[in-house]
């Protein structure tokens, strides 16, 4: 169990705000949040390289805060990777093993078996300055788990890996992570890539966690605005409460539309005249076939299409609702032909109340 | 695409002035003359003296220059900015006036002291090397600070999280990533040691067969208007001159990819 306890840093213009964190022996979190948001400094104090105001770093029971970044055995991979150019590959793979003297014949098996895993067996006296990326990347990750560590940190791991190939090495991470118990923390600006490999998320928006919790958690509810904003959720509204009822209240939009949202999807309780941030994700409006009827549906409105924009097979449609308020819609491309949508078409739209929460 | 033309013009025009200069030379010196001077013994102390002191220079200087280049480029300390100023001493003072300086301090009570208890510089040869040294010794922090600055602290970061301590990431990393750019400058700290004349002749004066190192021979043969002599010994400059060159190119050039 790696601890992270109100760690506080005060570089003057930018500070770290009393960090908490826990990642569980095996684990992978992810700390996701803007450029700028502290990600790389967090990483960066939790090594020991930053000397923070308070807090503390216990990893397995001990309290490493004091010790020296040699000495915490915590391994790093940084984001432009790092490996020691003036080294083969084989010796900056060695290399920690070599600085800390450890006897290497009891670490082969497993360092024979990470190199076979992440087949990086070719390219083991070659200088890293003729590697590719992501050959890069494999050797980097070997040489951060050679000596086993406690912890392995990296920091936006495949920011350096052309796009076609970074699927592969998000998949190669995530298998040796679950086949070796690897305790790991991540850091990247990509909230696809922090659901892909983390079993938990954490979002650092100027350098305070506002969020932190299993990944489908943060997922479905955002609890903040910029979290919610930074997760990819395009669609918050001021709205107040008109009415509270058993599971669900109705909540008014600044236009005056009322929707329906259950209780139980906001997770707190709510007064009729109360303020409220309310938002959907994209991908969790419905638009209704053509003569659908509305009248055994909450929260159907009429809508007009304003832009259309194409990402491959997807589709984000950007429509009008009464009074002027923009929803944005996730599409695949097969309804989107069936639904023979196109701009200014007129369409009803669906949202379903469990899929509407609450932000702060 | 003129003004292209222009300064290749202007490159050029460079190139032709010091070649000018370099063939003016050798319609003053006469084979006979150039033979004799080259089998004198006056000519070879001359280059002994100066390689000597230039060598023992340049390693004082690189001894120095390598931490605290590597101190400027790394930490933040108290006076950082006056340390950092007092090296560019040498490059925007006279050497004369760093000569004096030194000859100055020499006539103190703790200079008497050391002149007198410990060794002799003024008008000695330990006077060329610490002429040489207060010349040079900013120089080369300035280079290999430069090249330091070029190595990303990443990698030490990444060392120091691998198990090396503070020293062992300088010693296995930074170190061996700076070699070419450290021999350059101590090639380039040599030259310039070898060539310095203000600060030398100012304490440790100009004396044939004792203070006399290349520069300071020129200087004595051009005072006694001994033309050819002086040619001699400006051909033997630039001789090393080019050579120093083409050797700090050649480590800047090898470079692990």
């Amino acid at each position: 169990m790696v601890k992270i306890e109100n760690l506080c840093l005060d570089m003057g213009a930018f500070k770290l705000n009393g960090v908490n964190l826990e990642i569980a022996r095996g684990a992978c979190h992810a700390i996701v949040g803007p450029t700028g948001s502290g990600k790389t400094l967090l990483l960066e104090t939790i090594i020991g390289i930053q000397k923070i105001k308070s807090g503390r770093v216990v990893i397995g029971g001990k309290d490493v805060t004091a010790l020296s970044p040699s000495l915490r055995n915590i391994s790093y991979v940084p984001q432009d990777i790092c490996l020691f150019p003036h080294m083969k590959v084989i010796d900056n793979i060695m290399y920690g093993v070599k600085v800390r003297k450890i006897d290497p014949a009891p670490l082969k098996p497993f360092i024979d078996e990470l190199i076979e895993f992440l087949n990086i067996s070719a390219i083991l006296e070659r200088y890293p300055a003729g590697l590719s990326g992501g050959e890069k990347q494999r050797a980097a990750i070997v040489r951060a788990l050679a000596a086993r560590p406690d912890l392995m940190i990296l920091d936006e791991p495949f920011s350096a890996i052309d796009s076609a190939l970074r699927e592969d090495a998000r998949r190669l991470l995530k298998e040796l992570s679950a086949s070796h118990a690897i305790t790991s923390l991540i850091v990247t600006h990509d909230i696809d890539e922090a659901y892909f490999l983390a079993d938990e998320i954490s979002v650092l928006i100027s350098g305070s966690i506002v969020q932190s919790g299993e990944r489908d958690d943060i997922y479905n509810y955002p609890k903040n605005h910029a979290a919610a904003e930074f997760l990819g959720v395009r669609n918050i509204y001021d709205a107040l409460v008109v009415k509270v009822f058993e599971k669900s209240i109705e909540a008014a939009l600044d236009s005056g539309r009322s929707i329906n949202i259950t209780c139980g999807c906001a997770r707190s309780k709510f007064a009729a005249g109360q303020k409220i941030k309310c938002a959907v994700r994209s991908e969790a409006v419905y638009i209704l076939k053509e003569g659908t009827d509305f009248f055994d549906k909450i929260n159907c409105f009429d809508a007009s299409i304003q832009k259309i924009y194409t990402r491959g097979k997807m589709h984000t449609v950007i429509c009008a609702l009464a009074g002027g308020i923009k929803i944005e819609i996730d599409i695949h491309d097969a309804a989107f032909n069936k639904l023979k949508l196109a701009l200014e078409k007129k369409i009803k739209i669906s949202i379903n109340p469990d899929n509407i929460f609450m932000v702060n | 695409m003129r003004f292209k033309k222009i300064a290749v013009l202007a490159a050029f025009s460079l190139f032709i002035f010091y070649f000018i200069l370099l063939a003016s030379l050798f319609t003053i010196v006469e084979p006979a003359k150039l033979s004799a001077i080259l089998k004198s013994e006056r000519f070879y102390y001359s280059i002994k003296i100066s390689f000597i002191t230039a060598f023992v220079t340049t390693a004082l200087s690189v001894a120095i220059a390598v931490p605290a280049a590597y101190a400027l480029s790394r930490s933040d300390f108290r006076f950082k900015p006056a340390v950092d100023l007092f090296l560019e001493l040498p490059l925007i003072i006279s050497p004369i006036a760093l000569g004096a300086l030194l000859l100055l301090f020499f006539n103190t009570g703790a200079g008497l002291f050391i002149q007198n208890n410990l060794c002799g510089f003024v008008y000695e040869i330990p006077g060329i090397i610490i002429a040489q040294f207060v010349t040079s010794a900013g120089v080369a922090t300035r280079l290999i600070k430069a090249a330091i600055d070029e190595i990303p602290p990443r990698y030490e970061f990444v060392a120091r999280t691998l198990g090396a301590g503070e020293f062992k990431s300088f010693y296995t990393i930074t170190l061996p990533l700076a070699k070419n750019s450290i021999i350059a400058a101590a090639v380039l700290t040599f030259a310039k040691c070898v060539g310095e004349f203000g600060a030398t002749v100012t304490l440790a004066g100009a004396m044939p067969m004792k203070t006399e190192t290349l520069p300071i021979a020129i200087y004595l043969r051009l005072s006694n208007a001994d033309i050819e002599g002086a040619a001699v010994f400006i051909l033997t400059l630039l001789a090393l001159g080019f050579t120093v060159t083409l050797i700090t190119r050649m480590f800047l050039k090898v470079r692990h990819g």
